[in-house]
């Protein structure tokens, strides 16, 4: 028979002890061999239900409800916990609710708990691309394997997924595999050419392998991608070091060091899932600013709220409720939080500093500015103070004071092209429009993509009757910013104004230049 | 008043007259509405670009908030806070595997019990097939350390007769300090040409004030002839009763002596050595103090950075803390605040005037102009022009790389050199520093040590050209991933001629406990490991922590790292400072793989060791680079003496030095496993 020879054949035993107890089936009785074609045939279907010997899903058990240490958690989290693993005991089939849970815990930093949770979501729903993903995050950095074979299966699952293969290629680059890592990129790209993140990692290997110019094509790509992206501007400015173009290389590194970062896992979706779950104070407050800074304001306030309901003394959340109802113009309502705040942390500048915003916004200029004042005689290199100084100042219509603090704020934080722009809007107003286009130049230089600067030089030059000048610097930003279709009505609208001007005045090219001579600016 | 469009800053519009509502931004040139979404040549277009027809003066201010300016970069929440684990068990897989063994073993019971031997075989086979099936791929495992095999470090801090264990002063309030430990320093104070062991402590404190105690002082331990080592604090007038951070060590009025400089949380310390071996307090003398702005200072380092022949001093500041200010971990229980919840700090830098006497030039010198989170600090010419350039560590932000310029002031080159983030682009909680050159180019490497789930970051030198992250490429990265290291030095601990790593690891925040008896069930929580790597060439590292099983099995919370020859016998040894913790001295019994040479450049008259001179042997067709540096590592002052293992050289061919002040000589070759001590001027000139 030959399931009797293979057996035989395998065997580890010699072949003739085997012979010796083995019963022949053709002298066999009919006992015997009813109970031998009864044992075959159990081995014959464990053999197919094993699959031989090739790598088997683990059978469809479940997994106990990890149960994490909260003896020092919140009772809210702990309440958030308990409700996940009851929902999970509820209905141990349900993928969502393992899933669930290990976004609770994930959500609260039990990261270790997370990961047999993930773990059994993924399993009850294999073809769900959300569980290997998330639990990717899960699992300790040194897990490299597990990891990576996560990722590369939310890949397979949902390759249009970008998160999973950003999140896969930068492992990969972790792990000095920079080449699968430029395939991931690659491939994000295929699907969306203008995805900043993957930009950035494509220009960083380029450059990582010494090609410069090509990282610095890819860069600039990214740039126009995303205009205000740190990381961007820190590599190119890398790469400009490396082509000896060391006033750019500045010039790009001043602007970077400006820019808070922006990590790819700040468009991952699932992230910000996982984050939802979170019901500690800080968390809510986090959630709750990153909320109201995109414009979800009553969300925002609604979470910053609950935050102080848990937290009433902790000053961060009540500055960052009292910072998020002034920034939804709710400021009656902003204004006892603030003062609270300064109530528990009188020095503290990130206080004084939301609460002389709400008093600038309340229109109390005098109040917001001994406010700011003070902070800067707490911390004199307190750029944010200068800067709101200057704002302040400026309301008030002085205007010298004004620069004055601006320029302070630029000595401490250069690179940054509102202020320049601000300044450039200073010095218009004092008739020194020379100074004026300087100071947008210099705006334009930290961020040739921001559309304001252009006009804003463009309409100096129109004050200067020097129409051409205008006309070459919104040239200039259609040219940067090829895809923005305002600028091509500004330009029918600077042709318009040119036209009109022309028509009222007149004016004669040598008066244009006598203007010019006779400026403040030129004396 | 025209309506801003575009979301973004608080925004002032028009001028000084009234605000936007916030939350609107700028940018967006108002249109006309009224023309059908055609362009629109109106006049209210025109009076855009026509000042005759706007009133003067019109522009955009936009209000600048806290949350916008200052606010926490977003970060995953993978890489801060909360608790995050160590160790795993994959659980799963392994109840997996329980289960597929008792189901095998009831077919194989249904086997026996049928009384057939061949079928019973047929399902061991089988259970043997499912068994090896089973078996997952272990994940990035290290080899288990041989049992037999001796450590490669031994252990001696009990044989040595050092008993100082850190104090804290854990109070359950999370006071700031507690979790950022103090440094520790190998020097010879006393001149008597072994070197000395000096630890940095914490204080008592309470309600977030600080509570001095006569008995809880930094201490001095001499080491003896017989090798032991005894605590001499008493008498030696170093022992200052502060909350202790970082230490320097320098000769700054080159009598052959080396002083002492003390960062704190609060007043720092300038220690002059009498040269009797006792020290004084001349703080105030030499224009170091800082009672005015009394800061949390961590790592300093002493260097000639005007090349005048004398030290400076380049100091670190942490940031404005404010112990009221409560931090909470992602289950809400409290825990100690992260960088990111205060304001960083501009560092200092104080000229020596040759007299004795320093003076502040923060402000002159260009530094001042950055405010940072700074932890560590090295100083070497990073971009090949021959004057010295000093890179910070910054905890949480861009670290900062000062190069000097032609006018004698400093410019932070870090974003486009290199060194500011890692590869991605992103800051990384940069603590503690090992600088050398491990691809033996001749060109220095830098390794910032960082927060878990941050890897360690290796910068590999391209000259004036920067640096590039080659942390994947080295074997460092996934390594590094769940540790956050403190303390960091390249050693040639096998001799073989390429510098190895040895990081000192330990948490701040709240993890799941080690087992680690030795420590407060408190500390438990932040207890990890250590690391050493061996450089396999070319900067590619293998983890050998099992082979150092000793000095890196056992967890503490580490943080301070100095290295020096203890016992003079050629190879380095490593003293280790923990925080609320034993200190650790550890004896280099690596498998030599080669002989050694160590160089000790000194400057006559007062035998000065030259901070700052970079040595370079050449032996055969190889020549290694080493410098002559003392501060690096986190908080800590290590032996500035350069060490080369030489492989099976017998002998170097040539000692080339460049002086701090640029000089450059050549000395003649010397016989391996020696010590030399070359005396600026005595060598013949070199290009």
């Amino acid at each position: 028979m030959r399931l009797s020879k293979q057996f035989q054949s395998k065997s580890s035993e010699p072949r003739t002890s085997v012979r010796a107890d083995f019963p022949d089936i053709k002298t066999a009785s009919r006992h015997t061999r009813t109970e031998f074609a009864l044992n075959a045939i159990i081995f014959a279907t464990l053999v197919a239900t094993t699959g031989g010997c090739r790598p088997q899903p683990p059978p469809q058990t479940t997994a106990t409800v990890p149960s994490p240490d909260t003896s020092t958690a919140q009772p809210a989290v702990v309440q958030k916990i308990n409700d996940a693993r009851q929902a999970v005991e509820s209905s141990p089939e349900s993928a969502e609710q393992w899933g669930k849970l290990g976004m609770v815990l994930l959500a609260h930093g039990h990261n270790r708990e997370a990961v047999p949770a993930f773990e059994e979501a993924r399993k009850r729903a294999p073809d769900d691309y959300r569980w290997p993903h998330l639990v990717s995050m899960a699992y300790p950095k040194s897990e490299t394997v597990a990891i990576e074979s996560a990722l590369q299966d939310a890949v397979r699952i949902n390759p249009k997924f970008s998160p999973s293969r950003l999140a896969l290629a930068e492992h990969l680059i972790r792990n000095g595999q920079p080449d699968a890592a430029a395939e991931q990129y690659t491939a994000v790209l295929e699907t969306n050419p203008k995805n900043p993140h993957a930009l950035l990692g494509l220009g960083q290997l380029n450059l990582q392998k010494g090609k410069i110019k090509k990282a610095y094509e890819v860069l600039q790509k990214a740039r126009v991608a995303a205009p205000a992206y740190k990381e961007v501007y820190a590599a190119l400015s890398r790469a400009c070091r490396r082509l000896k173009r060391t006033e750019e290389a500045a010039t790009l590194a001043e602007r970077a060091k400006a820019l808070t970062p922006r990590s790819h896992t700040s468009d991952d979706p699932l992230i910000h899932a996982y984050q939802a779950e979170a019901v500690d104070a800080s968390t809510l407050s986090q959630r709750g600013t990153d909320l109201v800074a995109i414009g979800q304001s009553e969300q925002g306030i609604a979470l910053l709220r609950r935050a102080a309901q848990i937290d009433p003394e902790t000053v961060s959340i009540l500055r960052a409720l009292g910072a998020g109802l002034t920034r939804a113009g709710r400021l009656d309502e902003a204004l006892p939080v603030l003062e609270n705040a300064r109530r528990l942390a009188p020095d503290r500048p990130r206080v004084l500093i939301d609460l002389g915003v709400a008093m600038t916004q309340l229109n109390r200029l005098d109040e917001a500015l001994e406010i700011f004042e003070r902070i800067r005689t707490i911390d004199p290199r307190h750029a944010a103070a200068w800067y709101n100084t200057g704002t302040v100042l400026a309301r008030q219509s002085r205007l010298t004071d004004a620069i004055d603090a601006f320029e302070n704020y630029v000595t401490l934080n250069p690179g940054d092209p509102k202020t320049h722009l601000n300044l450039a809007a200073l010095h218009d107003a004092l008739n020194q429009p020379l100074e004026a286009i300087r100071q947008c130049e210099q705006a334009i230089k930290y961020e040739p993509h921001r559309l304001d600067g252009y006009t804003q030089l463009a309409r100096l030059h129109v004050k200067l009757n020097q129409w051409p000048e205008a006309k070459q610097a919104l040239q200039q930003a259609a040219e940067r910013m090829p895809d923005n279709p305002a600028i091509a009505d500004l330009l029918d609208q600077l042709a318009a104004a040119r036209t009109a001007a022309q028509s009222a005045q007149n004016p004669p090219a040598a008066n244009n230049n006598a203007n010019r001579a006779d400026h403040p600016d030129r004396r | 008043m025209n309506r801003a469009t575009s979301v973004g800053q608080h925004t002032l519009r028009s001028g000084w007259h009234g605000l936007a509502q916030p939350g609107r931004g700028v940018s967006r040139i108002p249109r006309p509405t009224d023309c059908a979404g055609r362009p629109c040549h109106s006049a209210a277009a025109i009076a855009f670009f026509l000042p005759s027809l706007r009133r003067r003066g019109r522009g955009r201010f936009f209000l600048q908030s806290e949350a916008s300016l200052w606010s926490n970069p977003p970060v995953s929440p993978l890489r801060k806070g909360g608790k995050i684990l160590f160790t795993f068990v994959k659980g799963g897989t392994e109840n997996a595997h329980a289960l597929h063994t008792a189901g095998s073993f009831r077919v194989m019971n249904r086997f026996f019990i049928a009384g057939q031997p061949c079928t019973a075989i047929a399902a061991i086979i089988l259970f043997l097939c499912i068994a090896a099936c089973d078996r997952k791929p272990s994940a990035n495992k290290t080899a288990p350390p041989p049992t037999d095999a001796p450590s490669w470090f031994t252990d001696i801090t009990a044989e040595s007769g050092i008993t100082f264990t850190h104090f804290a002063g854990e109070t359950g309030q999370y006071f700031y300090p507690e979790i950022m430990g103090s440094g520790c320093a190998l020097f010879d104070y006393d001149n008597d040409g072994d070197l000395d062991a000096y630890f940095i402590n914490g204080c008592p404190h309470h309600d977030g004030l600080l509570a001095p105690d006569a008995a809880v002082t930094n201490q001095l331990f001499r080491r003896e002839p017989d090798g032991t080592y005894t605590n001499v604090t008493a008498n030696s007038g170093l022992n200052d009763t502060g909350f202790g951070m970082g230490v320097a060590v320098g000769d700054t009025d080159n009598d052959g002596d080396l002083d002492v400089y003390v960062t704190n949380v609060g007043l720092n310390i300038f220690y002059r050595n009498n040269g009797d071996g006792t020290f004084t307090d001349d703080t105030t003398a030499a224009g170091f103090d800082d009672s005015a702005v009394q800061q949390w200072s961590a790592s300093a380092a002493f260097f000639d950075f005007d090349r005048d022949g004398d030290l400076d001093l380049y100091v670190t500041n942490y940031l404005n803390y404010d112990a009221k200010k409560s931090c909470r971990d992602k289950a809400g229980a409290p825990d100690y605040c992260g960088p990111l919840a205060f304001e960083g700090a501009s560092d200092r830098l104080y000229r020596n005037d040759g007299d004795g006497t320093f003076t502040d030039i923060t402000d002159e010198s260009g530094i001042g102009v950055a405010r940072g989170r700074g932890l560590g600090v090295v100083c070497a010419d990073f971009n090949d022009d021959g004057r010295p350039d000093v890179f910070v560590a910054n905890d949480g932000e861009a670290n900062l790389l000062w190069i000097k310029r032609d006018d004698g002031t400093f410019a932070d080159h870090a974003v486009s050199m290199g060194v500011a983030f890692n590869m991605m682009g992103r800051s990384e909680a940069s603590m503690g520093i090992a600088l050398g050159d491990v691809d033996n180019d001749h060109r220095l490497d830098l390794l910032c040590t960082h927060l878990h789930s941050e890897s360690n970051t290796l910068y590999l030198g391209q000259g004036s050209a920067g640096f590039e992250d080659a942390t994947g490429a080295s074997g460092l990265g996934a390594a590094s991933m769940d540790t956050t290291g403190f303390g960091a030095g390249f050693l040639d601990a096998d001799h073989d001629g390429d510098l190895d790593l040895f990081l000192v690891n330990g948490r701040v925040k709240r993890g799941t406990p080690r087992i680690a008896d030795h420590l407060s069930r408190f500390w438990q929580a932040y207890a990890e490991p250590d690391l050493f790597f061996i450089n396999e060439g070319d900067a590619h590292f293998h983890n050998a922590t099992s082979q150092a099983a000793e000095m890196c099995d056992k967890p503490f919370v580490g943080r301070g790292l100095a290295i020096g020859d203890i016992d003079r016998d050629g190879d380095i040894d490593i003293l280790v400072s923990n925080d609320a913790g034993p200190a650790k001295l550890f004896r280099n019994d690596t498998p030599r793989k080669g002989r050694w040479l160590v160089v000790e450049p000194i400057v006559a008259p007062g035998r000065t060791p030259a901070i700052g001179a970079v040595v370079t042997v050449t032996f055969g067709k190889q020549s290694l680079r080493r410098d002559i540096r003392s501060a690096s590592s986190y908080l800590s002052a290590n032996d500035p003496a350069a060490h080369f293992g030489l492989g099976d050289h017998g002998k170097v061919d040539t000692i080339r030095i460049v002086w701090p002040d640029g000089a450059t000589e050549s000395f003649v070759g010397v016989a391996a496993d020696q010590y030399v001590q070359p005396i600026k001027g005595q060598g013949s000139q070199a290009k």
